[in-house]
């Protein structure tokens, strides 16, 4: 469910759970156990950071079976977006984005 | 095992019959879902397109379940580059949830996409637009 922003902040303030999100990105439909596995942490901890992600409307849950899988939900993030960002503001801002990873890329290289 | 859906959740100020409207009337659809109009019978087996203004289909697919006001499970195809549309249908569910009076979840899930990684990149934000859209033309009515 969709939280107030005050939920989606606090859920990212935490690294843990912010390596939870990429996790999910690389790997939507995660278990539990497929999500204590890379982190090398406890289920009961890992459990207890997807509930806060999920109160925060950052992580949506299906269950197939027995089975409950994760999914990262990227709506609250485009609501941040939509509120301070105009289209056109966003778009320079990937730009600029792109310009770095290209730079970046670039002193790898180096 | 990994399953690479996709899926959106989004809480709406408004009833489930409104937003079931939103989902299924062209009038509606219009509004948020890159200009197409839905057509559909929306009766089981039957055909569903997303049509561009000049009548070309921008995705179709087949209705699979329909329960109005709370679940529309259609197949996908999207018919906007040959690539896509040679890609195996996919399929999509649009559920909704009453959390309170005049407050729902509603839940689209994009899934059966394990043959179709080019529809799952492409698509990605494209639904979060038009979620947001979706919720935005509704609360604003």
């Amino acid at each position: 469910m969709l939280a107030a922003m005050d939920d989606v902040f606090r859920a990212l303030a935490d690294p843990t759970r912010r390596k939870l999100l990429d996790v999910l990105h690389a790997e939507p439909g995660a278990t539990l156990a497929e999500l204590a596995e890379p982190l090398d942490m406890s289920r009961q901890a890992v459990s207890k950071h997807l509930a806060v992600l999920e109160g925060a409307g950052l992580v949506a849950c299906r269950w197939s079976g027995r089975e409950k899988h994760h999914y990262l939900n990227p709506v609250p993030l485009v609501a941040i977006q939509e509120r301070w960002i105009s289209k056109f503001a966003a778009n320079r801002a990937r730009r600029l984005l792109e310009l770095r990873r290209a730079l970046e890329e670039k002193e790898d290289e180096a | 095992m990994s399953d690479p859906a996709l899926v959106f959740e989004i809480e709406i100020k408004s009833s489930p019959e409104r937003i079931w409207q939103a989902i299924t009337s062209p009038d509606w659809t219009r509004r948020y879902l890159f200009d197409t109009a839905v057509r559909s019978e929306w009766s089981r087996g039957g055909k569903v397109a997303w049509e561009n203004a000049d009548g070309s289909a921008a995705a179709q697919g087949e209705v699979l379940e329909c329960d109005p006001p709370w679940r529309l499970v259609t197949t996908w195809t999207s018919l906007w580059s040959p690539d896509l549309a040679h890609e195996p249908p996919s399929r999509v569910t649009w559920e909704i949830e009453e959390r309170a009076e005049k407050r729902c979840l509603l839940r689209v899930t994009h899934d059966r996409l394990e043959r179709a990684p080019k529809t799952r990149t492409q698509v990605g934000s494209g639904w979060q637009r038009i979620i947001d859209g979706l919720r935005t033309a509704v609360e604003a009515a």
